[in-house]
């Protein structure tokens, strides 16, 4: 799995930002067309290594799982397990020679298949070439399928020995109920265990489709040469239909406390709500917003209280994430049993405090040098674009995204973060969920 | 589902870098060695400083000490204090952490490269004038007891890793973690950590790497305004520390609450920074490839896939290291399968590799994905960093990092055979068994 995609999608939405370059050229020229088929391109050229990452999504995340939940984790798993004319071991042993990397991922709106490869024609055009094959033909073989299925059924007892990964699939579940972003992203180990081949090729059928795709592109071609290509992956698939949306409502978060005995020495701690989309208008004064309550860095307020001032925990971060049809703000940190309630509760008073009197003057200065003076930094590279062009894609965010976030950035004061935050983070509503010993308290 | 042994405090895997971008070496009159890799893609820079200390320099009874000081070299300075540090980078756009590893602590910085000389400030003044108050490091060592519960006491599998250390190393200093045994960090005092600071941190013996966009000519003469005024030290000298002959097998057991039975297999293996027989280390990280690259190689192919005794099975090698070190295979069986039949199958592949000569078509297609990753690895400024700081950390020429490629080229079947029939031999093996114990999780509300 794409652990860098995983980041980007599942986690955080805080690949926003700004800048600090004295010019005013777009942060990232976007190169953006459709295929013949449809399907939405995004492409950067970066000539100066010679290798190119490709990223093909499909709608098809763990929300489209229905009933059969695992299901996109199992299909994207089993893709590369053997195809009508290779098996699995030559499938594996033709993106090797070439020196090409295969991965695929799931998240909750999303499946991944992507490819990074060199450049050069004699790497190039085989890598493509078993990629279009894998994209286009898989098998799924009953026997290949069953193997995957055992492999993700141990994936989800993995994740039964994680209390960060379980506290998160609690939360989940809490606050969206019986909207599908409750799907965990790899399944449950009761319905995991009853997926069948057939079932695979039914879901690769339905969301596998040009209609429900977007491809990304980063790295050393010309723009005919990513057209030719993005072509070539359009045409082998069939044009099919987009996904439908999802139109389940996420209930009103209703205050609540779930405990969860956990073997463990730290109780691991995460509390949240519903948060915001990237189409609000408050999208960027709510971001700032977080990063001063508690963003990843060494200055935010709840990074200096539970952690700096109290000892009581190595990481302690608050984030916002924007999906399709619904987004989360959470609160997380692990401490030891003893100090649980304690640390629960110096929390939740300082969300309280900071919703009511907002940020000061100075912090919001510093939030604003930091997220717009960041941003050359987070778009380095062909990796840290890949994502960005991802996200955009994923979101159908506007080719400017970056700028305009820029600009809002600069225009905002003190009032808009607050008055932006009470709107739209209510501290007296959190869903809380606590793994660990709680005798121990 | 692929782990990664946790050797490191804050997790970082040394992948080797590019070739095509000049490097520049300086060496002021205090010692202080700078290397600094020009690559102007985006107008960023990375500014590294390591320090030639890490938790193999620590002795018994404070071990982790390398990593508590560095946790606790964020609290300041009479000049600038933490906050204040933090706030420096944070308003000028920029992140910073730290690393602390068996070999080395580095420190770094990643800013618009025009802000390059606020890292060197920064710096210059902790590396000679850090506080080291009682109160901060009473809040401070709770949070690295955290961070190790988090990491290790918590996690049976990186537990069932830091006791594969413990068991394989009898004498060598990778006998402990950098993270420390928790009974050393309850018995830790802020005296210990100014008597490690004031040892260790010192001009010569540090390396500052700078990459990015920047000429090399003016981070040179920035050098030599914030550091060069900072006197030398005498710096102990570290001692060699072999392995003692292995006189058999050793094994460990580690029986936790967990879901999943992991085995380790751990053999003693020589390293860059340990032999003189240099081509050893890349063959053995070629023998890693063969083993564990991607789904094409042997135990994907023969364990995961062929005969389905495994879920994950994975081969690691580090040959850029100070001591001999570890070369380790590990699997999680499937679920029908034990942890004496995944041991086995292990076995097995090894057998073969000491049996069979690859073939040249194997060889190739390993060669191929070697440089390939390697080619990859030149997207991001701060490996190619590290891996110049690491090299020069343990002593090593940094220009190893240019000549991978080539190095690896070289190898050839002979060798890759060799070194499996010398060191991956029952006599160096050291096995590490989690048993997972019942399990009363339950849930209330």
């Amino acid at each position: 799995m794409n652990r860098l995609i995983k980041l980007l999608l599942s986690a955080v939405g805080l690949l926003l930002s700004a800048q600090g370059l004295a010019v005013d050229k777009p942060f990232l020229d976007i190169q953006h067309w459709q295929t013949q088929k449809g399907i939405p391109v995004y492409f950067v050229p970066a000539p100066e290594l010679p290798m190119l990452d490709v990223l093909i999504g499909f709608y098809a995340g763990s929300s489209r799982d229905g009933k059969q939940l695992g299901i996109a984790a199992l299909t994207t798993n089993s893709l590369a397990s053997g195809t009508k004319k290779h098996s699995a071991d030559a499938i594996a042993e033709q993106f090797a020679m070439v020196g090409a990397q295969f991965n695929t991922d799931v998240s909750k709106d999303l499946t991944i298949i992507s490819l990074r490869t060199l450049t050069n024609p004699a790497y190039l055009n085989p890598a493509v070439t078993n990629l279009i094959e894998v994209l286009q033909q898989p098998s799924f073989a009953e026997s290949e399928v069953k193997r995957e299925r055992d492999n993700l059924l141990a994936l989800l007892k993995y994740q039964q020995q994680q209390p960060n990964v379980m506290a998160k699939q609690t939360f989940d579940q809490l606050l969206y109920q019986n909207h599908p972003y409750a799907n965990p992203e790899v399944g449950r180990p009761a319905t995991v265990a009853k997926l069948s081949h057939q079932a695979v090729r039914q879901f690769y059928k339905q969301y596998y489709v040009a209609q429900n795709a977007l491809i990304v592109m980063v790295g050393d071609q010309t723009l005919a040469q990513a057209k030719a290509l993005a072509e070539q992956i359009s045409n082998s698939l069939p044009k099919g239909t987009k996904a439908p949306a999802i139109t389940a409502k996420v209930p009103k978060v209703q205050t609540q406390l779930k405990e969860i005995k956990f073997p463990a020495e730290q109780t691991h701690i995460m509390m949240g709500q519903t948060g915001i989309d990237y189409t609000s208008p408050d999208f960027i004064p709510l971001t700032v917003g977080n990063y001063i309550f508690g963003g990843r860095g060494l200055s935010s307020m709840l990074f200096q209280e539970i952690r700096k001032k109290r000892g009581l925990t190595y990481g302690a971060y608050s984030q916002l994430s924007p999906l399709l049809y619904s987004n989360s703000f959470t609160i997380t940190l692990a401490t030891r049993s003893e100090q649980a309630k304690a640390a629960t509760k110096a929390t939740q008073k300082l969300l309280q405090n900071y919703s009511l009197h907002g940020p000061e003057a100075k912090q919001l200065a510093l939030a604003k040098q930091f997220l717009i003076g960041n941003l050359p930094l987070q778009l380095a590279g062909n990796s840290a674009i890949a994502m960005a062009l991802l996200k955009i894609a994923a979101y159908q965010l506007p080719l400017n995204f970056y700028d305009n976030y820029k600009i809002g950035m600069e225009k905002l004061d003190l009032p808009d973060v607050h008055k932006a935050w009470q709107q739209h983070i209510q501290p007296d509503q959190l869903i809380t969920v606590s793994l660990g010993h709680h005798d121990q308290q | 589902m692929r782990h990664f042994i946790i050797i490191l405090c804050t997790l970082i895997w040394l992948i080797p870098s590019h070739a095509a971008t000049p490097t520049r070496e300086y060496t002021l009159n205090n010692g202080l060695k700078l290397l600094v890799r020009e690559n102007h893609r985006s107008p960023i820079v990375v500014s590294q400083i390591w320090y030639k200390v890490g938790s193999a320099y620590e002795t018994a009874g404070i071990t982790g000490i390398s990593h508590a000081l560095e946790h606790m070299m964020f609290k300041g300075t009479p000049a600038i204090s933490g906050d204040e540090f933090n706030k420096t980078i944070a308003e000028n756009g920029g992140v910073l952490n730290a690393i602390t590893s068996f070999d080395n602590t580095h420190y770094y910085e990643q800013l618009a490269a025009d802000k390059l000389p606020i890292s060197f400030k920064l710096e210059a003044d902790r590396m000679q004038n850090l506080k080291l108050t009682s109160e901060d490091f009473a809040k401070e060592i709770q949070v690295v007891m955290e961070e190790r519960r988090l990491r290790t006491d918590d996690n049976p599998q990186a537990v069932t890793q830091e006791r594969l250390f413990a068991a394989a190393h009898l004498a060598a200093p990778y006998h402990h973690l950098p993270i420390g045994w928790m009974s050393d960090l309850q018995e830790m005092t802020v005296e210990d950590l100014r008597a490690w600071y004031h040892t260790w941190y010192a001009p010569n013996n540090a390396i500052i790497v700078v990459a990015g966009d920047v000429q090399s000519e003016q981070v040179y003469q920035l050098a030599e305004q914030y550091f060069g005024n900072i006197p030398a030290k005498t710096v102990p000298k570290l001692k060699k520390q072999p392995e003692p002959p292995a006189l058999g097998q050793r094994s460990v057991t580690v029986k936790r609450q967990a879901k999943l039975p992991y085995l380790l297999l751990g053999y003693n293996v020589p390293t860059l920074g340990s032999t003189t027989e240099a081509w050893q280390p890349y063959a053995l990280t070629v023998l890693a490839a063969a083993l564990d690259s991607d789904q094409s190689t042997r135990l994907a192919k023969n364990l995961v896939r062929g005969k389905q005794l495994a879920v994950q099975a994975n081969a690691e090698y580090d040959p850029y290291q100070l001591f001999s070190g570890l070369f380790i295979l590990s699997a999680t069986p499937a679920s029908h399968h034990s942890l004496k039949e995944i041991k086995i199958g292990l076995l097995e592949e090894v057998k073969a590799l000491q049996n069979d000569l690859l073939s040249e078509q194997e060889l190739t297609k390993l060669k191929t994905l070697l440089t390939a990753s390697y080619t990859y690895s030149q997207d991001d400024l701060a490996t190619q960093a590290s891996f110049l700081g690491n090299l020069a950390s343990i002593g090593l020429p940094w220009q190893l990092a240019d000549d991978y490629v080539e190095k690896i080229q070289a190898v050839t079947a002979k060798q890759v055979q060799q070194v499996a029939k010398q060191y991956l031999i029952s006599n160096s093996l050291t096995t590490a068994e989690l048993l997972p114990t019942q399990d009363k999780g339950e849930t209330h509300e």
